[in-house]
């Protein structure tokens, strides 16, 4: 038992380490295709927002408004990619010392799940919206599979450990 | 083990075999040399470099990492430091060819290889003696490790101080003294590497095999997340019983040498000294063995100088006919036994190897 539960626990600290790590993937991801695909696209569509208002501005007043709503939803973006990355922090700490052996209450693994499935639910969705999966960037799939995975292990490897905790604890008490 | 082992608890031994002094000198001197017997000093006094039995720092960081260094590396660390337990062992589920070889060099006491180490030195110098009770008492201080660099077997973690309830923390600073009392300890860094020299050996638990006086537990590597316990004094007392069983042996005062027998008519009278020695807590026990030595054979005991045969060997004409000499011809037997043995049970982390015992590469004369 007492290797068995080694065991969890190292991959409980490995797994909560790595889904710390892969969270900067996760936070910056967006913020990628954001700055390097779309950030003139993103720019294009403000100017024709603004210019589809029933306001008219003058040119100089036009290229500070777009820049101000561009920096506002820039920082949108980033504030977003560091709630990720917070969220990210928040599970992988708490994996980590639990697998250290402190003790933990279980809603970072209830967090854990909706994130997982919220996450499953995205790219299902996109599938059966679009009609089919070409649209997936399979180099992109690879790295968020690998963080899901992280996610997994974290919940069954926190399942387990409280489970050999409660067998420990009715050997405990039955001596 | 260290100096103090090696040397003044080997001279203790052997006396209690039935050695005399200068005997009894000899044969820790050769102890511990296997200590100090590297191809740099072989080179420096123009010996054959085939009978090193260690490798320096200077020459295991210049060691390329390519298949022949490690074949030399495990040839020198598993003959004289790390003597392979099961060369046939064999474990449930699937293992990759490479990781059995090395998980079949793991050291541990008692072994076949212990029995052919006495066996072949039997009748010959007292420098091979000695050879064979550095051997000896190494199966027992680093029972666990193997004698060629891997990550996946002599990798450690969860070190813990059973002496003092704490777990161990070391530091990488090879410069930093080992302190029990302020709990200052060195172990070789983590450098994820397979054949790094970091993972040669016990470097992963630093010195703490070679010190008498620690309990501790740790994870090997190799065992799964299973916790090895180790109780450095009782392992080091019947290291001691062992290496007086083998001496008598030598000594032509029994038959046979059979492993897993510890000698007790000679070494219990002494066992409060013996264990008060072992248990005290301290990084060198160098004094507190000599002064027993000295109280044993009312003889004084030199402190150990690596250069004290060295002009011998220089200016004899015949060089089998003095210390170095001999220490050279049983240090080219052990390693020639050990790596046929490897090399026979399908290795190749030892290279390939010829019997020394049917060739003869030199002859001994004592």
């Amino acid at each position: 038992m007492g290797a068995k539960k080694r065991k969890i626990q190292s991959t409980l600290y490995n797994s909560g380490l790595a889904f710390i790590v892969l969270g900067f993937w996760s936070a910056i991801k967006g913020s990628i295709s954001l700055f390097l695909d779309y950030g003139t696209l993103l720019k294009d569509e403000i100017h024709k927002f603004l210019l589809s208002m029933e306001t008219e501005f003058v040119a100089e007043e036009l290229r500070q408004l777009e820049n101000l709503v561009y920096m506002v939803l820039v920082g949108l973006v980033i504030g977003v990619a560091v709630v990720v990355l917070l969220f990210h922090f928040f599970i992988g700490r708490a994996a980590m010392q639990e697998g250290k052996g402190k003790k933990k209450k279980i809603i970072y693994l209830i967090v854990a799940f909706l994130y997982l499935a919220f996450n499953v639910f995205i790219y299902i969705y996109g599938i059966v919206d679009s009609g089919s999966a070409d649209l997936f960037d399979y180099s992109e799939l690879i790295v968020d599979l690998t963080v899901y995975f992280a996610c997994i292990l974290i919940i069954i490897s926190s399942i387990q450990l409280r489970r050999i905790a409660k067998q420990e604890n009715a050997v405990g008490l039955a001596a | 083990m260290q100096e103090d082992f090696h040397y003044y608890a080997a001279y203790c031994a052997a006396y209690l075999a039935g050695f005399d002094h200068e005997e009894s000198l000899r044969i820790g001197y050769a102890d511990q040399f296997c200590d100090c017997c590297t191809e740099t000093y072989l080179g420096k006094v123009k010996g054959p470099r085939a009978a090193a039995t260690t490798q320096s720092q200077p020459e295991l960081a210049s060691a390329p990492g390519d298949l022949l260094s490690i074949q030399n590396m495990t040839r020198i660390w598993a003959s004289f430091h790390f003597l392979p337990y099961d060369l046939n062992a064999t474990l449930p589920g699937h293992h990759s060819k490479k990781y059995m070889q090395k998980y079949r060099l793991i050291c541990k006491p008692n072994s076949d290889q212990v029995e052919e180490t006495v066996r072949i030195a039997k009748g010959r110098s007292l420098e091979h003696f000695g050879i064979s009770m550095h051997v000896l008492s190494d199966t027992w201080a680093h029972t666990y490790f193997a004698g060629t660099p891997s990550l996946v077997i002599n990798n450690a973690t969860g070190f813990y101080d059973l002496n003092t309830d704490k777990p161990l923390v070391f530091s990488h600073n090879p410069t930093i003294p080992e302190d029990p009392e302020k709990g200052n300890y060195v172990n070789s860094p983590n450098l994820m590497d397979e054949v790094s020299i970091m993972v040669l050996g016990h470097g992963r638990a630093g010195h703490l095999p070679d010190y008498s006086f620690f309990r501790y537990k740790y994870m090997p590597a190799w065992g799964n997340y299973e916790e090895i316990v180790k109780d450095n004094p009782a392992d080091y007392y019947l290291a001691f019983r062992q290496m007086v069983t083998a001496l008598k042996y030598f000594h032509g005062d029994i038959d046979e040498f059979v492993r897993g027998v510890y000698d007790e008519v000679s070494v219990e009278p002494h066992r409060e000294r013996i264990m008060a020695i072992l248990e005290k807590r301290q990084v060198n026990a160098c004094a507190d063995w000599k002064a027993f030595g000295e109280e044993l054979s009312g003889q004084t005991i030199p402190d150990f100088d690596i250069f004290a045969f060295e002009k011998e060997y220089l200016d004899a004409a015949r060089k089998e006919d003095t210390f170095l000499g001999r220490f050279c011809a049983g240090a080219i037997a052990q390693k020639s036994m050990i790596t046929n043995r490897i090399y026979l049970s399908g290795s190749n982390l030892a290279g390939v190897s010829v019997d020394a015992e049917g060739r003869r590469f030199q002859r001994n004369s004592n």
